[in-house]
């Protein structure tokens, strides 16, 4: 099975760097969708079908938080699992992610076993097997 | 706001930062002074600036030869560094200034909550206006591969 992943942060660089961990951590990617912040990120999600959105905290235009109160907030995207990525540390404000339904959070800097350790344990919630069952997707295989 | 657990935060981040992820060997030259850092070198230098607020505010600054911001994006995409824009270039440059100062709120503080700004760029040849002989402003030195780069913390009076 092959999922499609959003992964939204202003920074070119951090895009790629994170699209080439995901690849070598050897995660199956159908499609890598792309966004610069919240806004771009919103009319991907409503154009596309998305399996996970890794979300940048701090971006200009629409923050990740503000991204991932509107994801939780849609009928039809809430049950995608995001995963905010932040240099930010704070308790505080990892609090504030889960409470606004994030599925986790990487903190930057990161290395590929930490992207790869978090990616395993997602696909492993078994609410994100439910989710992909009730959406009747024939290609997935659980 | 206690300058010397600071100074340890900013180290640990630079590390953190530079190493995890650029797997860069390091030396924190503390006997550099900011006005001689790179005195005698003809290297341009680039600069990013951040603004926080928070239990204390002010701005981080990130300086780095351009010939090596352009070896470290090479690395850090995996491309070659004649194929590089300027857009990536820069790009990683605020990325690191970004992370370096988050870092640092990070180890002085864990509970404390610090908004940060997004990275700027600064003109080449107006950085050293951001240098002053503030007690509120810090500076490292930093070696590495035998480049000179810096981090500069500066608090608002």
């Amino acid at each position: 099975m092959a999922y499609n992943v959003l992964i939204v942060d202003d920074s070119i660089p951090m895009r790629g760097i994170i699209k080439k961990i995901i690849k070598a951590s050897g995660f199956n990617v159908k499609h890598f969708f792309e966004a610069a912040d919240g806004n771009e990120a919103l009319k991907i999600l409503n154009e596309e079908w998305l399996d996970l959105v890794l979300t940048d905290y701090n971006m200009p235009g629409m923050n990740g938080l503000e991204l991932l109160d509107e994801i939780k907030k849609s009928d039809t995207l809430k049950s995608i699992p995001v995963v905010v990525i932040t240099t930010e540390g704070s308790k505080q404000r990892l609090v504030e992610f889960f409470e606004k339904g994030a599925m986790d959070y990487i903190k930057k800097p990161f290395t590929p076993e930490e992207i790869k350790e978090k990616l395993n344990l997602i696909m492993g919630e078994p609410q994100y097997e439910e989710r992909i069952l009730d959406n009747g997707d024939e290609e997935l295989d659980f | 706001m206690k300058k010397e657990s600071l100074i340890t935060a900013m180290k640990n981040s630079i590390s953190n930062v530079l190493e995890t992820m650029f797997f860069l060997p390091l030396v924190f030259s503390d006997d550099v002074h900011k006005k001689d850092c790179w005195s005698g070198k003809t290297d341009q230098i680039m600069a990013a600036r951040l603004d926080f607020d928070g239990p204390f505010s002010g701005y981080c600054v990130f300086y780095i030869p351009k010939k090596f911001a352009l070896s470290m994006t090479a690395d850090f995409m995996g491309r070659d560094a004649e194929g590089l824009s300027d857009a990536q270039i820069n790009g990683t440059i605020m990325e690191i200034t970004n992370m370096i100062a988050g870092n640092t709120f990070s180890f002085y503080d864990e509970q404390a909550v610090f908004n940060l700004n997004f990275p700027k760029l600064l003109r080449t040849d107006a950085f050293q206006e951001f240098f002053t002989d503030s007690d509120n402003e810090i500076f490292i030195a930093i070696d590495s591969l035998e480049n000179r780069l810096a981090f500069q913390l500066a608090i608002n009076p």
